[in-house]
């Protein structure tokens, strides 16, 4: 696809690789479009840890409501996220519907109502409810919500949205061969090392399962 | 030097390993039935409407995916059709 390949020259630009990835496979078949929508926490993690490439294996294109965008520009990587809409491979919608809001909003509610919510400020997780509303449009074609936090992917569940977080698909690529083992645990500890939230726990749980699987 | 990002809602509670495994093979269940699905909509798109609908709406009364119908009804045929020592 040529937007993957204009991603792949643009985000060379920014990262180093990880392991095994040197480049961006074009999809198996170009006339399949692997959609999913992304909450900033993913997209984060996959930045901090240089894995951008992973999940263009994964997914032709990302959909994020516009309320991310503030985020990105407060995680310093507002500059990566417009490189990444040039390319075509990041879609961000800023038409949510008045009745789309609504819903969000009321989603918004009930994530800063969970006992495991420590922000408890509804406006403060509006991206993750609209994010949540773009998964519930039938004609976006998205498969999944990257979804991180706990509360929030609660709320995806409970409206019957598919949800992966980013170790998931470290997992997914490890299985596949696409990274062995050793890249999940240096990509999920380089992100602990830059403040994300992933304990030392799961860090060694999801390297031991992996490693005992290889 | 590699770049730093600040991480997001770092007081929040994320996934535990269990739900991250679990994420990954329900993961790659969807993608491999939305490959096929694809796939074969690419086959039966061709079909006039209304036949494509359809199926689509048999296959949801039958808590089905087309791919999985039209699957059955080749392997019927090929069934109905192949040679004794074929079959064999």
């Amino acid at each position: 696809m040529l937007s993957c390949n204009l991603c792949k020259t643009q985000w060379m630009d920014f990262y180093t690789n990880i392991g095994k990835i040197t480049e961006l496979q074009i999809p198996m078949d170009p006339l399949i479009l692997r959609a999913v929508v992304s909450n900033t926490g993913p997209l984060i993690s996959a930045l901090q840890s240089g894995c951008i490439p992973i999940l263009f294996q994964f997914y032709d294109q990302i959909h994020i409501p516009a309320s991310e965008l503030k985020e990105y520009d407060k995680h310093g990587a507002g500059q990566e996220i417009r490189a990444l809409m040039d390319a075509s491979v990041l879609v961000v919608h800023k038409d949510l519907t008045a009745s789309e809001k609504k819903a969000a909003n009321a989603v918004a509610e009930e994530i800063a109502g969970y006992h495991s919510t420590r922000d408890k400020d509804p406006a403060h997780h509006l991206p993750e409810s609209e994010a949540i509303m773009l998964m519930l449009r039938s004609d976006l074609g998205a498969i999944e919500l990257l979804i991180d936090e706990l509360a929030a992917r609660y709320a995806a569940q409970r409206r019957g949205v598919p949800i992966i977080g980013f170790p998931g698909i470290l997992i997914r690529a490890c299985q596949q061969g696409i990274i062995d083992p050793e890249d999940v645990l240096s990509a999920l500890e380089e992100c602990r090392r830059q403040g994300t939230h992933y304990s030392p726990k799961l860090i060694k749980k999801v390297y031991t399962k992996l490693k005992r699987s290889e | 030097m590699k770049k730093n990002y600040l991480p997001h809602e770092p007081e929040e509670e994320v996934l535990s390993a269990e739900d991250a495994f679990r994420d990954s093979e329900q993961s790659e269940a969807r993608w491999q039935n939305f490959e096929r699905d694809q796939k074969l909509r690419r086959l039966l798109v061709e079909l006039p409407e209304p036949s494509f609908s359809k199926l689509e709406k048999l296959a949801q009364q039958r808590r089905r995916t087309v791919a999985h119908l039209v699957e059955e009804a080749i392997t019927s045929l090929v069934d109905a059709f192949a040679l004794p020592e074929e079959k064999a």
